[in-house]
């Protein structure tokens, strides 16, 4: 039974042998190909990033932004100042003695290897913490000329200490 | 008696349309993703963190980068040093220039239109390690004017 059902008793003719008339497409391929494969491994170049999460951002003059009275700043407030003296940024962290931030790690510059302040600053923080309450403001006030890595840095300890609450204040 | 022969088959090409089709798919997509990649990581050297964290939810973010100004002028030469560390660096979002004639104003009101067609909106910032704070607190600022308290910094793992 032939697959077209409508044959009849019809004889079927051979279907002639068709000749290639469209554009030779292998070389189209061979280039779209090679764009994919340079697509493919150029995403996978893209260095991952990760983020330090901020429920709080930021203070202004006015408190909180538009909405400060949602966001109402807890009573107690402990500072942490930065200020940035020649190539050293100096971290005056709560009650502590002014310290002298270590130069940030690079594997290229073994003089950057000594990381033992800024672990100590973070101790510090592990040891605040224990004894302080979750309703407690940490504010975060750098010098607009400390660097960004440093803040960072600072806000990353913070984190790592698990302050509950640390917003940042406007450079002064 | 004769064997009879295989039978001559009518197209002796692969059919490579439906290839073409798929692969014209995916060199669409990777360009398009690429041009977003392009507008929100913008080239720079970002911090490092001990504690960052992978963003779980990628619904709703913006991504604010504090470009550096450049290596090269218009002309192609370079940049000394010294010049480049007086120069300002360039606050983008969507691809756009964002410090316009009215300084911090025109990104404090963009962000509060963004939070506005979207309430839950994550702040992406992104600067360069060495950028002053100088240039980081009135992003920080803005969003908190424009009550966006869900700001992320996006560092890199290792400190």
């Amino acid at each position: 039974m032939s697959a077209g059902g409508g044959g009849g008793g019809k004889k079927k003719k051979p279907m002639k042998k068709m000749a290639h008339v469209g554009p030779n497409m292998t070389p189209m391929v061979d280039v779209v190909m090679c764009i994919l494969i340079f697509f493919m491994l150029g995403s996978s170049f893209v260095m991952p990033e990760v983020f330090l999460k901020s429920s709080m951002p930021a203070i202004d003059k006015a408190g909180l932004g538009e909405n400060a009275a949602e966001g109402k700043m807890p009573a107690v407030k402990l500072w942490i100042k930065m200020a940035r003296e020649g190539d050293d940024t100096i971290v005056r962290a709560f009650d502590a003695a002014p310290q002298k931030m270590d130069k940030v790690k690079n594997d290229a510059d073994p003089a950057t290897a000594d990381q033992t302040t800024n672990e100590n600053i973070l101790k510090y923080f592990k040891a605040k913490q224990a004894g302080l309450s979750p309703d407690v403001q940490i504010i975060i006030k750098p010098d607009g000329k400390v660097p960004y890595q440093d803040v960072i840095t600072i806000y990353d300890y913070c984190m790592e200490a698990q302050f509950k609450q640390v917003a940042f204040a406007p450079a002064g | 008696m004769a064997r009879k022969g295989i039978e001559p088959m009518h197209d002796e090409h692969v059919n490579v349309t439906p290839l073409i089709d798929v692969v014209m798919c995916l060199i669409v997509f990777f360009l398009m993703v690429s041009k977003l990649v392009k507008d929100e990581m913008v080239e720079m050297v970002i911090p490092r963190a001990n504690v960052g964290l992978e963003m779980e939810d990628q619904m709703g973010r913006l991504t604010i980068n504090v470009v550096p100004p450049p290596l090269k002028d218009k002309d192609g030469n370079e940049i000394p040093e010294a010049q480049r560390k007086l120069m300002p660096p360039t606050v983008k979002m969507h691809g756009q220039d964002m410090i316009t004639g009215d300084g911090w104003k025109a990104l404090t009101a963009r962000l509060r239109d963004e939070r506005r067609l979207n309430p839950d909106l994550k702040v992406i910032l992104r600067a360069d390690e060495n950028e002053k704070y100088d240039w980081i607190g009135p992003v920080l600022v803005a969003c908190a004017q424009a009550d966006i308290k869900n700001v992320n910094f996006a560092t890199r793992q290792g400190q």
